[in-house]
């Protein structure tokens, strides 16, 4: 790139792609970014130990994977004490959920995941509007569905025992949600299926 | 333009349960599922194998559908691709292609490469399977597989819902036009409906061996993967709708189906006949004359024209010819094997002639057509029974005669049965084992609903716990399932052409020896023959006899040549002195045969048929004995049918009589009757049997019966063709019965003897049989290094030898080596060979005969040196100066400077006085080393303190009147829980004098289950009951005396007052561990 592009008539719009990517994996490590020291080990546990001290020990947690396809049951809290041996393995947990290329859940889980209304082509098109919190979007682009059968075996009193569908979708300001629809439409069930917004992508 | 036309799918990815846990359905279901689905055809392509491959044809004969056959190959890399044959010849190179990676591979696997794929040839059309995360290492083989296959390589396009299924596809889309695969669309399959789902997931716990709340991401996270229909498929892959049609194209390319494996029996050498059939013919005259030296009525000579007819139009004169070839060699070996054919060959009057079956028309009404019919449905099924020491002699023969590649033993599906398949869920589910042992009794009466919730509380469990109800849901699903293939017994396939071009072949467990990928019905489903080779221990008990009786008394018999219809013989059979007697010597039978009494071969024949389990009790049983017994009326629902009834007095009582009554009474044609017989028997057909009831009924209706008499008939029939016997195979067992009841009548030692040599077989031990020759007078000698070889053997008696209904036999029996547990065989037969004058000390032994010191030390423990004056411990002390290791020689005595020739001793011991052995602790030593003693019996010892208790010995019985409350005790011999008998239980119990029978009633055994289970030796206090010659005593209180025995054993001389020990009591803390093991444990029988 180091010989001058003939401008011409001049660059009406540029394109950039990304012909390969790669994954990133992010790693934290320091809490604040002024000192270019390295930080010693011990240094995050001291301070767990002072906020464990100062707040308790059941106010600091820790997310740890679990090896479950239902969001909320995804994650679980670990008390940071607890001294769980296995190492947490991120990347390998997400593969595992959605393999190499995909773009991986939200970040950000509502809990609990709040109604919404939806229109969308029966029986498993994704949305093509939504209403939440009485603001209207509209979806640009989706993708899915992925579908999440529930753990069949499992009583939670307060989760829904229909499968799932998620869509992801980005509605027109470029913003991305997490919608789910609570229940198949063409199963029969006594309700009808019902629509959530379960998180929302960075 | 709009296609208007209803789209069409073909599913060729699916997996059977076929693909050992794996897949979550059975054929049968995928099929019928697809065939309401309105798919054009479907395929069962299993991992590696087509063991469902003929139950998936059956069900689609049945259904209408279409079925592709194929398999998925897996190869050891990982790379998976369906491949599915267009003809008969690509198929025979797929499943040469299978046995390849069977033989290279343990029992259960299949190891294929992929530079073995260009065995597959062209023809085939192969479709691959890319995992969820395809890359680069998928490109390479699927490129590779295309460059091997031109033009019949393809590439599966599934969904996934994982959420990237459009852009998965495109990619999907891009490798297809790379590599020219095109593209097929399939849902992989697992399971024919998504209510299976949980079920699936249970098989994947199982084989990943964690529970379901560990199993994480090996499970599916939806249940999508199912059989869906054309009109979803079409939905599911907008802008693909090629690869949907895609399916139905290749579908339409692989037109083999399994029928057209036609069956092609070997060749047998046909000498100077031209075909096999006349060959057949030939053979079947010349045996006819050896069969009826007296000449052929015409009724005979039709009847076997008649048969030879239908074998010709059939075509199944090579079969005959290859069963006839398989018995002649038996009988041609220099020791002749003995053999008989059984089941419903014996209707046979050729397979009579020929010597392969032993139903001799003039005695039994043969019926060929429950044997082979001209509907051509069921192929026959020769089963012949050897004698089951030589089994293998004549398997090595077919091997060697077919070669391994045109001989293979059929495969036997072993599935999950109620116990298995609640262990497996209930450790997925994650069930302590002590709830899954309380699961186990009750699944089959699990429900909802209030009626078992009692019983469920009862067994400690909730019965509002959802897990529970769910594991018990899943192990209904559960069972049946097929869990691994296992060699049958016996039933060998035999082809003309290589065997491994029609089914695979896989590794049996057994070393050397392979199988075939089907099962019995399988096999008969395609119309391939098979022969069973079995094996009957009572077959080298009986020709053990003659030889002995040969030898011995210089009597040739055979099976045919044993003089008939000797009353002393059923004189004994009616007294149920029938222990080691073939097949009434059960407890079932024994308490049937004073009812029953039978005094001539017909009888005999009934005897062994009557004793069954099923609704044959009620509706046969009874009403037969009240009739014979002249408490009912013999009469008959008209004069036709008396023809059919009058050698069972109007009842029917079994299969043939069924079929005739069909016949007879409703105007049935043989294969219709036929027909008839195998509606009732399969419990698939569920459809036939209305049409045929309907004919039935109409039948009789228009010879003049009464409709409520046509369907009680029919009711009652209905319950034959699972329990009842075929008239002709209960003959074969009858002339069994009838010899071995002559020789036990006329030569009890020769019996004893040649029994003995044949164990283990039959339904009691050898204990039992020594101690009945014993009642009977005869004598026993015990095993002896100056006498005994490696069999029992008969010698001279003296004085007083075994007396029966016929006089006396004039031989002692005399245990052979093989008795001692443990014992060595060549180590035996040396001490034989080198015996000459006898032994005259363990040295002698130990250095004429070269045996180790572990053989020493075992014939020491048998007390086999009392003919040289010492007992066992003598004898152990004796062994243990010898001073060898363990199994070694010492070393000194293998020098060459020792090896003077004289047995003199190198050191001269003092001798030294060992205490005596007591009584009971030899009788100890002797059960086990040698499971029986010839000194005295266990409960000799207890009996001063048992009749301080007031229990009897079991000769007192029989004084004893009926009604009365009584006790008894002794060593379990036996427990049988026959179907007969509604949870009853018979137990036998021997005591110094004999045996007992004990009958426990359900209500009592849920009260003692314990002690009747698992006690060796028990005291009954019951009621007296007898029946005719048969005693009972219906058990009211059971109790354990095992450990009673024992202390007093090893404690007590018989000889001196209970209150006097002769030595002090051992402490219970020191029992020796071998103790519980060594008495009989019982046998249990069904």
């Amino acid at each position: 790139m180091g010989d001058d592009l003939d401008a011409g008539f001049g660059f009406d719009a540029m394109r950039l792609s990304a012909s390969s990517v790669e994954i990133y994996t992010a790693e934290q490590k320091v809490l604040e970014t002024k000192s270019s020291r390295p930080v010693a080990p011990e240094a995050l546990a001291h301070l767990l130990d002072r906020l464990v001290n100062r707040f308790g020990a059941k106010s600091l947690v820790r997310f740890a994977p679990r090896a479950s396809y239902i969001p909320e049951r995804a994650v679980r809290a670990l008390s940071v004490l607890e001294n769980d041996k296995k190492t947490h393995d991120w990347p390998a947990h997400l593969h595992a959920l959605q393999g190499g290329d995909h773009l991986g859940r939200p970040l950000v889980l509502l809990s609990p995941p709040e109604p919404i209304a939806a229109l969308s082509e029966v029986p498993d098109g994704p949305p093509i509007r939504f209403v939440w919190n009485r603001v209207s979007h509209r979806v640009a682009r989706a993708d899915g569905p992925e579908r999440i059968a529930p753990e069949w075996w499992l009583y939670a009193e307060n989760t829904s025992r229909r499968t799932r569908d998620y869509y992801r979708v980005e509605d027109a300001t470029g913003r991305r949600y997490w919608l789910f629809r609570d229940g198949l439409h063409d199963r029969g069930d006594d309700d009808p299926p019902a629509w959530f917004v379960h998180g929302l992508f960075a | 333009m709009t296609n208007m036309a209803k789209p069409a799918f073909a599913e060729l990815g699916v997996t059977s349960n076929f693909s050992f846990l794996r897949g979550g359905s059975h054929p049968h279901e995928l099929v019928a599922t697809a065939a309401n689905l309105g798919l054009t055809a479907v395929a069962i392509a299993d991992r590696n194998s087509l063991a469902g491959a003929v139950r998936a044809h059956a069900a689609a004969k049945e259904t209408g559908i279409r079925l592709v056959v194929g398999v998925r190959l897996v190869l050891r890399d990982g790379f998976e691709a369906l491949c599915f044959p267009t003809d008969r010849e690509a198929y025979g190179r797929l499943t040469k292609l299978l046995t390849f990676g069977n033989s290279k591979a343990p029992k259960g696997e299949c190891h294929i490469n992929f530079d073995d794929l260009d065995r597959l040839g062209s023809g085939q059309r192969l479709i691959a399977m890319p995992p969820y995360d395809f890359g680069s290492r998928f490109h390479i083989n699927l490129e590779r597989l295309a460059a091997l296959f031109p033009g019949e390589t393809y590439l599966a396009a599934s969904l996934n819902y994982r959420g990237n299924d459009r852009a998965r596809l495109d990619r999907l889309a891009e490798f297809a036009r790379f590599c020219r695969t095109p593209l097929v669309a399939t849902n992989d399959v697992l399971y024919h409906a998504p209510e299976r789902r949980p079920l699936q997931d249970i098989l994947t716990c199982i084989r990943e061996h964690c529970t379901i709340d560990d199993a994480g991401f090996r499970l599916e996270g939806n249940a999508e993967r199912h059989l869906k229909s054309p009109t979803e498929m079409a939905r599911l892959f907008p802008g693909h709708a090629e690869a949907v049609a895609r399916s139905v194209a290749i579908a339409e390319d692989c037109q083999f189906s399994l029928k057209e494996l036609e069956y092609e029996y070997p060749d047998e050498p046909t000498g100077q006949s031209a075909t096999p059939q006349e060959e057949l013919e030939r053979l079947t005259w010349i045996g006819a004359r050896e069969r009826f030296p007296e000449g052929l009525d015409d009724g005979l000579r039709e009847k076997i024209e008649n048969e030879l007819l239908l074998i010709a139009e059939l075509k199944y004169a090579r079969y005959f010819l290859t069963v006839h070839d398989i018995v002649r060699y038996a009988r041609s070996r220099p020791k002749p094997i003995l053999c008989q054919g059984r089941g419903s060959a014996a209707n046979s009057i050729v397979c009579f002639c020929l010597g392969v079956t032993s139903a001799n028309p003039k005695e039994i009404d043969l019926l060929v057509e429950r044997f082979i019919s001209a509907d051509r449905n069921e192929p026959p099924d020769i089963d012949v029974d050897f004698e089951h020491q030589r089994r293998e002699e004549v398997i090595q023969y077919i091997y060697k005669k077919y070669g391994r590649h045109r001989a293979g033993i059929a495969a036997t599906l072993i599935t999950y049965r109620t116990r298995s398949a609640v262990r497996e869920v209930g450790k997925a589910m994650g069930l302590s084992p002590d709830v899954v042992g309380a699961l186990a009794g009750m699944v089959w009466g699990w429900s909802s609903e209030g009626v078992a919730t009692e019983r469920i509380r009862e067994a400690g469990l909730d019965p509002a716990d959802r897990r529970l109800h769910q594991a018990v849901l899943l192990t209904k699903q559960l069972i049946g399932f097929p869990r691994h293939l296992s060699q049958h017994v016996g039933g060998f396939v035999m082809t003309r052409g290589p065997l491994d071009e029609v089914v695979p072949i896989a590794n049996a467990a057994m070393k050397d020896r392979t199988m075939v990928e089907w099962d019995k019905d399988d096999l008969a489903e395609l119309g391939m023959l098979k022969v069973d080779v079995l094996a009957l221990g009572m077959l080298t008990c009986l020709q053990k006899s003659f030889d002995l009786l040969e030898q011995h008394y210089g009597l040739t018999h055979t099976l045919a040549s044993i003089p008939r219809e000797d009353s002393s013989t059923y004189r004994m059979i009616q007294k149920a002195d029938t222990i080691g007697v073939f097949q009434i010597e059960s407890r079932a039978q024994m308490s049937m045969l004073p009812r029953l009494k039978p005094e001539n071969f017909y009888d005999l024949v009934i005897q062994i048929a009557i004793v069954r389990p099923g609704p044959i009790q009620g509706d046969m049983v009874h009403p037969y004995l009240r009739r014979r017994d002249g408490l009912e009326k013999v009469e008959y629902p008209s004069e036709a049918l008396r023809g059919v009834l009058y050698k069972t007095l109007g009842i029917p009582l079994f299969q043939e009589q069924a079929m005739k009554i069909a016949i007879v009474g409703a105007g049935f044609s043989p294969s219709k009757a036929n027909q008839l017989r195998r509606a009732m028997a399969s419990f698939r057909n569920h459809g036939t049997i209305g049409t045929l009831r309907d004919d039935f009924i109409k039948g009789m209706i228009d010879n003049d019966y009464s409709l409520e008499f046509a369907e009680r008939c029919f009711k009652q029939i209905e319950g034959f063709s699972d329990y009842g016997f075929p008239e002709s195979h209960s003959a074969s067992f009858a002339l069994l019965a009838y010899a071995s009841s002559w020789l036990k009548c006329h030569y009890p030692d020769v019996f004893a003897c040649a029994l003995l040599n044949a164990q283990p077989m039959g339904f009691y031990s050898s204990s039992s049989i020594v101690r009945d020759f014993r009642d009977h007078g005869g004598e026993v000698r015990p095993v002896d290094i100056n006498s005994s070889i490696w069999d029992h053997t008969l010698e001279p008696a003296s004085e007083g030898s075994a007396r029966t209904e016929s006089g006396s036999s004039a031989f002692a029996l005399r245990l052979g080596f093989r008795q001692i547990d443990g014992m060595n065989e060549s180590a035996a037969h040396r001490i034989a060979e080198c015996r000459d004058r006898g032994f005259d000390s363990v040295r002698d032994l130990y250095f004429r005969a070269r045996v180790d010191m572990g053989t020493m030390q075992r014939l020491a423990h048998a007390d086999a040196f009392r003919s040289i004056g010492l007992d066992r411990r003598a004898a152990l002390w004796a062994v243990r100066g010898l001073s060898g290791h363990h199994n070694a020689r010492a070393a000194i005595e293998d020098l060459p400077l020792f090896r003077t020739g004289t047995t003199a001793p190198v050191q001269n011991e003092q001798d030294v006085a060992l205490p005596p052995l007591l009584p009971g602790e030899h009788v100890i030593e002797d059960y086990a080393s040698l499971s029986l003693s010839l000194k005295a019996h266990p409960v000799s010892f207890l009996r001063r303190q048992l009749a301080a208790r007031g229990i009897l010995q079991s000769k007192a019985l029989q004084k004893t009147s009926p009604g009365k409350l009584v006790r008894i005790s002794g060593l379990v011999l036996v427990r049988q829980r026959p179907g007969t008998a509604s949870g009853v239980i018979f137990m036998t119990t021997e005591d110094e004098c004999g045996i007992a029978n004990i009958i426990v009633w359900p209500k009592i055994f849920e009260h003692h289950r314990r002690i009747v289970l698992s006690a060796h030796m028990v005291a009954v206090e019951g009621v007296l009951q007898k029946e005719k010659e048969v005693i009972h005593i219906i058990a009211r209180r059971l109790f354990d005396l095992t450990s009673d025995l024992f202390d007093v054993m090893r404690t007590a001389d018989p000889a001196q007052p209970a209150d006097m020990p002769s030595r002090p009591a051992t402490s219970y803390l020191w029992r020796h561990p071998r103790d519980t093991r060594v008495l009989p444990k019982g046998r249990n029988f069904h």
